[in-house]
């Protein structure tokens, strides 16, 4: 098991390091292959260590292996170590999985991009980058997983780094997880200075001895830890960086800004239970903060444009449900949500790509429309997508609803609440996504892109990925019924977090309503796009409250000025102004007094030599200085 | 070994001022010298004995009666020395050839100079005593004055007056107390001399901090970077600004650790101060030598804030982000250069696009750029977080507040990439550039090799400096030796 976890660790990486010495001696299309076999050999692995896992007794389901000593000092060391456990190996399966399938579409997506090879030592970059978070055993290696993941990510977003807009886009998305990780930080530097160690084990066990349930220092501990999730998984506060993100290449969009990065922060909180759960007060902010993110990036997808960003916010929107789910503690509904999150998700993403990619890089809906007869296959597949999107199936959504109905506390019933009517802002905005794009009238725009005659369907490298995602997104479905049934998930992660297992009338409750919001959500969107006049009449109705989505809440109008302007304007004050009278101010003095003594020498008149008559000068004076002293004893 | 060290460069230094060699021998010797000192320091490294302490050491008589004390010629190294030896003779070798890469007019008195810097900074680094320490750190300011002076850019005469004022008032006040020492203790060596006497502490602070520099210090810092021929710009930043957090260790700490561990305050407030500040202003700087140069300054106040949490954390991952920062701010200055020649700015308005077909040139200067903004995974990474856990330990709030670089320095590094290597070739780029030549390579490749295995092994480096402190609150470090 050992080996088969490292192999899955370093696969990636190795395979980045090749692609990077290779260069361009290597044909384009085998860096692409060498790309995606490296992905696959981490998958195959991660298969493997999950085999060995499942043979092995549910008491006995962790394990911890150190390479050796990466960093330390007298008081405290870093091992290099990983960490095996039911979550963990959940985590290694979806990202090494989803990812090697994304690797895969790429070959179809990137053919022709100058820079394949480059694209293909990223993705696998990220691919390490992202194992190493998640298979870490203390906390400074997960948070250099963290942060390079983020790196990864901004190169990425910044792979067409020829416009302004990606550059920018990967700049913000760079700097807003860089606070995340300065919270992550903080909660590092708690546990060194109190417990001696960031190790998963000894943290967990002592942390509640050490920080009392619900102290400054369990909270702060806690909060820190949130920081850094919330950046990630782009829940308010810092969630604008994630839009943006879209700039990047759709691929990447569907690895890191769907199925696997962004929803670190909800692996974060699970993985740190024990310290969550010894901090209530922000516990209760994780799962307040989902809600409120839910409902935000509901509406705001609504009023979207681009069939990127609709998904985006659709992302966002999805991670606040997982962040309700373990903030109510139900961790296991939560990463069961991620889990088919992660398939439904990439496979809207990549047939979002077939469609971008058929229509020459066009993303905007309103110039898309009447695409079901020249893509019908995607149109099919992303229906799947859509279906488990509004919460049809699985009912990984309606689990988390369902537990939090269950637990039945003051916060319980606000997610309760607040994630059913988020259902309904699902099913407008998921329905409008396909009316748009597949149905109603073809535009003219649509007509005059296609590369051929009635069939721009994707090449077989794009095309599977998409239908492996869509089956794998209905079979995770059973994992996880509800109803009484066996809950399989739930009872495989049971040995690392706990779940809270709603009742059947719970269940049929959350559901029933569910469904029926979703639906009714679907049908009044298709119903107010069927006519111009129509559509006109629901712009009216809504002409006072949809500024407020389409202006995204006013956050980047906020940061702007509270954040980014402030800081440019010390800066700028600050080189001008403090600089001259702090350094150079400063300096005028002392030059003074200098330029007064060395006129006293001034027969010698060239620069350098004057300097040096003024170190014998200074020599001299010192050696006086020692001479009398010594006299003087 | 220490002492072949010191003798190897001076020994070439001389050579090559005094035969008559043409611009080609010079350039060669030089290289070779260099080099062959580059090898001995490895070889020091590799048979440094983690834990033993002080090694290599040569303690002869130098001045039987110097005043009331003898001077003697102690050198050797301990964890710190040796890495800050390793440190001159990688930042030396790489700054030669980015000059040989430039040309510089006068090449024998050029490439001398370069080597007698070298030993009197291989000297200030082994020195155990006081008198041979303040010989070296003389010897190096004269070389610096004269690279600065006579081969700079065009305003390098203001420049490098200031720099000889500030860098003037330090060695008096250091002078001073180094006298008053001999005269009150009747030893110079280091090891020998625990005070309490604070304006003696505070007369070595005075030295250490304006050549660091610490907050507000700096008033030499940033014409002396733009001003400076850029291989000396990178010595500056990579490595003579080291001599003084080294100061600092060595001296200012184990010999006051009094007055050290009651104004640590005004050291820790000062660097927290320069940390942000220079951070802050390195954001608008409109030139890619000015960002650097800032962020030199950003991190030399976080080395200092390391040192001043006196505790074993803070001074190991001080000590391991002076190597590593030596490394980086040579590899970044050095490219500039590089840039410089291609160019002939480093004004961001000017420049832009080094991307655009340019794989290698760009995945260098974005390496340089991510280790220079901590990336974490790095090496500077890990010497940071030691630092900030060490702040943490001293007071909540410093540490707390000194992590608040993380996201300044991305801000400013993340900046200056972009303005190189994105978007359009700027205006002063000539069309069609071509990539890295090999010759630029093979400065910038072995300095990013030497961040990569410090990066896949930070223990490697960590392991040798061992830092052990005697209790708290009157800390004294040791340093090499073995606590277990």
């Amino acid at each position: 098991m050992e080996t088969l976890a490292w192999i899955c660790l370093f696969a990636p990486l190795a395979g980045m390091a090749a692609l990077a010495l290779l260069g361009s001696r290597p044909s384009r299309e085998a860096s692409a292959w060498l790309g995606t076999a490296a992905a696959a050999v981490a998958f195959v692995a991660a298969v493997g260590v999950f085999v060995e896992l499942v043979g092995k007794d549910p008491s006995q389901r962790h394990f911890a292996y150190t390479a050796y000593t990466w960093a330390g000092s007298g008081s405290f060391k870093v091992g290099f170590s990983i960490w095996i456990d039911t979550l963990s190996v959940t985590e290694m399966l979806i990202v090494s999985g989803v990812g090697s399938l994304i690797v895969l579409y790429s070959v179809g997506y990137m053919h022709g991009d100058p820079k394949e090879r480059r694209f293909f030592a990223y993705l696998d970059l990220f691919l390490f980058s992202m194992l190493l978070l998640v298979m870490s055993s203390n906390f400074v290696l997960l948070l250099a997983g963290w942060g390079l993941v983020g790196l990864s990510s901004y190169l990425l977003i910044g792979f067409w780094h020829e416009r302004e807009a990606p550059v920018d886009a990967a700049k913000k998305a760079f700097v807003m997880n860089a606070i995340g990780d300065v919270g992550i930080a903080i909660a590092v530097f708690f546990m060194v200075r109190d417990l001696g160690t960031t190790d998963f084990g000894p943290v967990f066990q002592t942390a509640p001895q050490h920080w009392a349930r619900g102290s400054t220092d369990a909270n702060l501990v806690a909060l820190g830890l949130l920081v850094g999730a919330v950046a990630k998984s782009a829940q308010i506060p810092l969630h604008t960086w994630l839009p943006d993100a879209m700039e990047g290449p759709t691929p990447v969009s569907a690895l890191i800004h769907a199925a696997t990065m962004v929803t670190a922060g909800v692996y974060l909180v699970a993985r740190a239970h024990v310290l969550f759960a010894n901090a209530p007060d922000v516990l209760d902010a994780v799962a307040l903060l989902g809600v409120a993110t839910l409902l935000m990036a509901g509406f705001i997808a609504i009023v979207q444009t681009d069939i990127k960003r609709i998904i985006a916010y659709s992302t966002m929107s999805q991670i606040g449900y997982m962040f309700t789910g373990v903030g109510v503690t139900a961790y296991a509904a939560g990463m069961y949500h991620l889990l088919a999150h992660a398939f439904f998700k990439a496979l809207l993403f990549l047939c979002a790509g077939i469609v971008i990619h058929a229509l020459a890089a066009e993303q905007d809906v309103r110039r898309m429309g009447g695409l079901k007869t020249v893509l019908p296959r995607t149109k099919v597949l992303m229906w799947v997508g859509v279906i488990a999107l509004i919460g049809f199936f699985p009912l990984s959504k309606d689990e988390i609803l369902a537990a939090a109905l269950d637990d039945g506390t003051t916060t319980a019933w606000i997610v309760w609440v607040g994630g059913l009517a988020g259902a309904f802002l699902t099913g407008v905005y998921a329905v409008r996504l396909m009316r748009l794009t597949f149905y109603g009238e073809e535009s003219e725009f649509a007509r005059e892109h296609f590369h051929k005659e009635g069939n721009a369907e994707a090449p077989w490298t794009m095309f599977w990925p998409c239908v492996v995602l869509a089956v794998g997104t209905v079979l995770v479905g059973f994992l996880s019924l509800g109803f009484g049934f066996k809950n399989i998930f739930a009872d495989w992660l049971s040995s690392t977090v706990s779940t809270i297992e709603p009742t059947t009338t719970d269940d049929l409750i959350t559901t029933a309503i569910s469904w029926a919001f979703g639906a009714a959500g679907g049908v009044l969107v298709w119903r107010a796009y069927e006519s111009p006049e129509r559509i006109a009449a629901t712009r009216r109705r809504f002409a006072a409250v949809a500024p407020v989505a389409e202006n995204l809440f006013y956050w980047n109008w906020l940061y702007e000025r509270i954040a980014y302007r402030p800081a440019a304007a010390v800066s700028a004050f600050l080189y001008r102004f403090g600089e001259r009278w702090v350094a150079w101010g400063s300096l005028d003095v002392v030059g003074g007094i200098a330029r007064a003594a060395s006129r006293a020498f001034s027969e010698v008149q060239t620069g350098v030599v004057r300097l040096y008559a003024g170190l014998l000068v200074v020599g001299a004076a010192g050696l006086a200085v020692f001479f009398i002293g010594k006299a003087n004893l | 070994m220490t002492v072949a060290l010191i003798v190897l460069p001076l020994a070439f230094a001389l050579a090559i001022a005094v035969l008559p060699l043409d611009r080609r021998l010079a350039s060669a010797a030089g290289l070779l010298g260099t080099l062959a000192e580059v090898v001995l320091a490895a070889v020091a490294l590799v048979r440094f004995d983690v834990g033993a302490g002080m090694q290599f050491v040569t303690d002869d008589r130098w001045i039987p009666d110097f005043g009331l004390a003898p001077v003697r010629f102690h050198v050797g190294m301990d964890g710190l020395g040796l890495f800050m030896v390793a440190l001159t003779a990688v930042g030396v070798a790489a700054a030669l050839g980015a000059s040989l890469l430039a040309g510089r007019d006068r090449p024998r008195a050029h490439v001398a100079l370069l080597l007698l810097l070298e030993s009197a900074m291989v000297l200030l680094f082994t020195a155990q005593d006081l008198v041979l320490f303040y010989v070296g750190w003389e010897v190096m300011m004269v070389a610096l004055f004269v690279l600065m002076g006579v081969w700079g850019g065009t305003g390098r005469r203001a420049a490098t007056l200031r720099f000889v004022i500030y860098s003037l008032l330090g060695s008096l006040s250091m002078l001073v107390a180094i006298a008053y020492i001999g005269v009150r203790y009747h030893t110079f060596e280091v090891g020998q001399v625990h005070s309490g006497v604070v304006w003696l502490f505070l007369a070595f602070a005075a030295a250490f901090c304006i050549k660091a520099p610490m907050f507000p210090l700096h008033g030499w810092l940033p014409a002396a970077y733009r001003e400076s021929s850029i291989e000396v710009t990178a010595l500056l930043s990579g490595v003579v600004s080291k001599a003084g957090a080294y100061g600092l260790l060595r001296f200012c700490l184990p010999m006051f650790p009094g007055p050290a561990h009651d104004w640590r305050w005004l050291f820790l407030g000062l660097g927290l101060a320069g940390l942000l500040y220079g951070s802050l202003v390195a954001f608008r700087q409109p030139d890619a030598r000015g960002v650097v140069a800032y962020s030199s300054f950003a991190q030399m106040n976080l080395i200092i804030i390391g040192i001043f949490a006196l505790n074993v954390n803070g001074a190991t991952g001080a000590i391991f982000q002076m190597v590593n920062h030596g490394v980086v701010s040579l590899a970044a200055f050095l490219l500039i250069g590089v840039l410089e020649l291609r160019v002939g700015t480093s004004l961001f308005r000017h420049l832009g696009g080094l991307a655009n077909g340019r794989p290698i040139a760009s995945t260098v200067f974005l390496i340089a750029a991510l280790w220079a903004l901590a990336v974490p995974g790095s090496s500077l990474f890990v010497s940071e977080i030691y630092i900030l856990i060490g702040a943490f330990q001293q007071n909540e709030w410093l540490g707390a507040a000194a992590a608040l670089g993380i996201v300044l320095a991305a801000m400013y590094m993340l900046r200056w990439y972009s303005a190189i290597a994105h978007e359009n070739d700027g205006d002063s780029v000539p069309a069609s550039m071509p990539d890295l030549h090999l010759r630029e390579l093979a400065i910038a490749l072995p300095l990013i090799a030497i961040l990569f295995v410090m990066t896949a092994w930070p223990y490697g480096v960590m392991k040798r400096i061992t830092v052990t402190t005697s209790a708290a609150p009157r800390v004294i470090f040791v340093i090499g030796s073995d606590s277990r």
